[in-house]
């Protein structure tokens, strides 16, 4: 009786620490997201199948069984195989993906603090307070083109730094804190407060943040992706100077009910290299403040988007992978997804609740995914506006 | 003579040993697998720096529209 009772509780344990996975077939191959890291893999339609079967609580031997048999090969060979699939994706480790609460014990979040903005987003008024003009230039240029008088405010977040770390309060309740070297993780955190507020909707609504810049005919939004210096925002600024709206820039977060792309009311960040290019369009920028980011060595003028509508949220035409190559000839190919997957993931920060998860590979197995190099501005910006229109 | 038959026996064709390379290629396909880690946090890119407000970090400076 008491082997019986064992046998049901190991069972039941078991199932308790089975891995949470999904599969979603995407192109040729099946991508597997995996609950522990949040995780997604490319892997091989079979191998997949094989990792469907033991999660059903197929025994392994009947899997190797028929694998040694499809393929010819050894059960010896197959079963190897099919026994490390089971120990990878199926029997882990259940405490390997807790996440510990930050203690904030012996912190205490200062009353006045040196530096203080208040910006306007719509009709919501933000108070941000910095402990020093450093911490504050971490987040103002962006957001400069906001900024109003002082006046009374909806809420407020406070960054001041202790014991080595950068700390967010909202509110007067402690967010995170990070060291200092991780300062663009706070600057994330700032933003994603941001989109809270302005959306109205909490970190678990969104499906993502994508590294991209969104650019609308108002009807849909194309997102721009590529490693930095390939001209995403200075694309994004041509587009605005011909007619598209800005919809974000750097900081796109697209929302999990609707997997519509939501406005971020950041200003376009203009690097020295992209002046000349901008100012015809933008006279404007020759007499605005340049920061000097003395630590990342870079000279940026922020450009007010052209979208005022800080509401809007439009749903995803395609993903652009964007390259200005000096005197290359204008080209413009759909890519297979599973190379646009693999460089979309590492780039972004995708939800890592389940549902989210699952609709993520839904909503970018029904994208379409461009490459598109350019040198010359004006046939950039007539093949976007054919991709809007369908015409590749 | 019999160690030489032995040995004729366990000779393969090259379409067989061709068969037999397939096989394993394909098997070795299946081990084949991208890993892909999303950011941990949504970050803007790239990196600004923070020295832990000691410095100014950065400066802004406007521009005069009069001079060149």
């Amino acid at each position: 009786m008491f082997y019986l009772w064992f046998f049901v509780f190991l069972k039941l344990f078991n199932l308790n620490i089975q891995a949470i996975f999904l599969l979603k077939p995407i192109d040729d191959k099946t991508v597997l997201w995996s609950s522990r890291d949040n995780q997604y893999l490319v892997l091989e339609n079979t191998t997949a199948l094989l990792v469907s079967k033991l999660s059903k609580g197929i025994d392994f031997e009947d899997i190797s069984r028929d694998l040694s048999q499809e393929l010819s090969l050894p059960i010896k060979e197959t079963a190897d195989f099919v026994l490390d699939l089971k120990k990878r994706f199926i029997d882990l480790d259940p405490t390997s993906n807790s996440n510990k609460k930050e203690s904030f014990e012996g912190v205490t979040i200062p009353g006045v603090l040196s530096v203080e903005k208040f910006y306007k987003i719509n009709n919501l008024i933000i108070k941000a307070c910095f402990d020093s003009q450093e911490a504050c230039f971490l987040i103002h240029p962006k957001f400069e083109h906001l900024e109003v008088a002082e006046q009374k405010h909806e809420f407020c977040l406070k960054t001041f730094t202790q014991n080595a770390r950068i700390f967010l309060a909202v509110e007067d309740q402690l967010i995170e804190s990070w060291p200092f070297d991780e300062a663009h993780f706070f600057q994330g955190k700032f933003s994603m407060q941001l989109i809270q507020k302005i959306h109205n909707k909490q970190e678990d609504k969104w499906l993502g943040v994508f590294h991209a810049s969104a650019v609308s005919n108002k009807n849909s939004a194309m997102l721009f992706l590529g490693d930095s210096g390939n001209g995403k925002s200075t694309s994004l600024a041509l587009l605005q100077a011909h007619g598209f709206d800005c919809i974000a820039d750097d900081f796109v977060p697209v929302d999990a009910h609707n997997q519509e792309i939501y406005s971020f009311p950041a200003a376009i960040s203009v690097k020295k290299t992209s002046l000349d290019t901008l100012l015809p369009f933008y006279p404007e920028l020759s007499d605005s403040k340049e920061y000097e980011f003395k630590v990342a060595q870079k000279m940026v003028r922020y450009l007010k988007p052209n979208n005022n509508d800080f509401s809007t949220h439009v749903p995803c035409k395609g993903l652009v992978f964007i390259k200005y190559i000096k005197d290359a000839p204008l080209s413009c190919k759909k890519i297979d997804k599973v190379t646009a997957f693999q460089k979309l993931v590492p780039d972004s920060w995708l939800s890592p609740i389940k549902e989210n998860a699952a609709i993520f590979l839904d909503w970018f197995a029904a994208l379409d995914c461009f490459e598109l190099t350019y040198s010359n501005n004006n046939e950039m910006v007539a093949q976007v506006s054919k991709l809007f229109r369908d015409e590749l | 003579m019999l160690k030489n038959k032995e040995n004729q026996s366990k000779d393969i064709t090259r379409k067989q040993a061709l068969k037999k390379m397939g096989t394993y290629a394909t098997f070795a396909a299946l081990g084949t697998m991208v890993m892909l880690n999303p950011l941990k946090a949504a970050q803007p890119s790239p990196p600004e720096g923070f020295s832990g407000g000691s410095q100014n970090g950065a400066r802004g400076v406007r521009r005069n529209k009069n001079k060149k």
